[in-house]
């Protein structure tokens, strides 16, 4: 089968949560999606932002959140964050298989 | 019943009888697909539109015969008239709609290796789709080898306006190619952003209008031009072209394989060179062997569209720049006819079958 999201909602509670053509429905956290970028500047450098929550937060550090996407042809889906970043293209098939759903994390991982 | 009766026929008897009429590729009846159009009942006189979802329909003449016989067994009708039209499918997500809002389909053109006659392909499938009376544009996005003029015998020069390019006609096809924006023996030698921008300017730059089909020549391979035109617009689907030879059709997998990933749908595979009929004795040579393409097709599960034979014809009808599906009765124009059926058939499927791009919401 091959995957595909039906539906997809940027600011649900706790994050962006789609809907797959299965029936598979799963809430990705913004830090979550974040710091798993595909995009050839996130996977070969070090993160340029510090996405997981600062255990001793000295000022109100901004929240990592995704403020628009777009479709990228019949496969992928584009995020524009809210720090201006927007180069990650996540692939369906890709946001599948990082599925944070405790179901998919005991097959994949 | 005899809401609408009329001397004794009425409209539900014609529509109820015309249910056992099926399309063969979308496996529906035509009522329910909605092809039944303008029924007029006067008398004992049935006339009806039969709107098809392509000009180039494989079976129009099937389903038209077929329509007339179920109608004329009705009691009491003497005379049927069936018109066949068409309204060419479309499935446009937001995504296309933005960049091309009048182009109803997009179907590439892509092999794995070169030589394969990807251009004449893609030619000859514009040029037959429009001659069965479908608008079409026919966009060469073989930079590094642009083709598409010689072999339509394009002579002018698109018309540049201050932000948009408008085509020019040639064979009744719009055409765009980079050959017509680089001097004579100067060479494309670019790197991957500066080919995405391309790609995105002969989409969004291009005054294509409204079209039915838009035939998108690649150049072989699986690189920046397929990756970048694949991720720009969301495809109708992609036709593979191949010679029947085992090398030619190992790297076509290969294209395949990319086209499955982007999940763009694979509308079937064509062989090309696929024999050679001697014209001096008529025997017939399989040069590069025969049937692979249709043996792979099936291996791989999709659709095998037709096969074209390697004819000296086709060579001069390209290097003069009048494609060779233009040339009446000869074996190798009908060979591009049915290919261009085969092809528009299975977009119609296509366009009824592909999942509906995901709703993204704020």
């Amino acid at each position: 089968m091959i995957f595909s999201p039906t539906s997809i909602k940027l600011s649900a509670p706790g994050g962006v949560l789609v809907h797959w053509n299965d029936g598979h429905e799963v809430t990705y956290s913004y830090a979550y999606l974040r710091e798993r970028c595909p995009c050839a500047g996130c996977r070969d450098q070090p993160p340029t932002v510090k996405v997981t929550p600062d255990p001793f937060p000295l000022f109100g550090q901004e929240v990592i959140r995704v403020t628009g996407a777009a479709p990228v042809g019949h496969y992928a889906i584009q995020f524009n964050w809210n720090d201006g970043h927007s180069t990650g293209i996540y692939s369906y098939a890709y946001l599948r298989e990082i599925c944070p759903c405790q179901q998919c994390a005991g097959l994949s991982r | 019943m005899g809401l609408f009766k009329k001397d004794g026929i009425d409209q539900t008897t014609v529509l109820d009888a015309l249910k056992s009429v099926k399309d063969p590729d979308l496996q529906r009846d035509v009522v329910t697909l909605g092809f039944v159009k303008e029924l007029q009942i006067e008398g004992s006189r049935v006339s009806f539109n039969l709107e098809l979802t392509t000009p180039a329909c494989p079976v129009k003449d099937q389903l038209k015969a077929e329509a007339e016989r179920v109608v004329s067994t009705i009691p009491g009708v003497e005379s049927v008239a069936v018109q066949m039209t068409f309204k060419v499918t479309s499935k446009l997500t937001p995504q296309a709609r933005t960049l091309i809002p009048e182009v109803r389909n997009t179907i590439a053109v892509a092999s794995g290796k070169g030589g394969v006659g990807k251009s004449t392909v893609a030619a000859n499938l514009a040029v037959a789709l429009m001659q069965c009376g479908a608008k079409v544009g026919l966009m060469d996005a073989d930079v590094y080898g642009p083709s598409i003029p010689i072999l339509m015998g394009a002579s002018e020069a698109p018309q540049v306006t201050q932000d948009r390019i408008l085509p020019p006609l040639a064979q009744g096809v719009k055409m765009i190619s980079m050959g017509y924006f680089l001097p004579k023996n100067e060479a494309v030698i670019w790197r991957g952003p500066m080919l995405h921008k391309m790609i995105q300017q002969f989409l969004g730059e291009v005054e294509w209008g409204e079209l039915d089909y838009l035939i998108i020549d690649l150049p072989p391979g699986t690189g920046d031009i397929q990756l970048s035109l694949c991720q720009t617009i969301p495809l109708t689907g992609a036709v593979i072209v191949s010679t029947p030879q085992d090398l030619a059709l190992e790297v076509a997998s290969k294209a395949i394989a990319m086209f499955r990933k982007l999940q763009t749908p694979i509308l079937g595979i064509v062989e090309n060179m696929s024999y050679y009929l001697c014209p001096h004795c008529g025997e017939r040579d399989e040069i590069f062997g025969h049937g692979g393409a249709r043996a792979a097709s099936q291996r791989l599960g999709y659709p095998f569209l037709g096969e074209i034979p390697l004819n000296p014809g086709i060579r001069r009808n390209s290097d003069s720049g009048r494609p060779a599906v233009l040339e009446v009765e000869t074996p190798y124009s009908q060979a591009f006819v049915e290919v261009a059926s085969a092809t528009a058939a299975q977009v119609s499927i296509a366009n009824f079958t592909a999942p509906q791009a995901p709703v993204i919401e704020g």
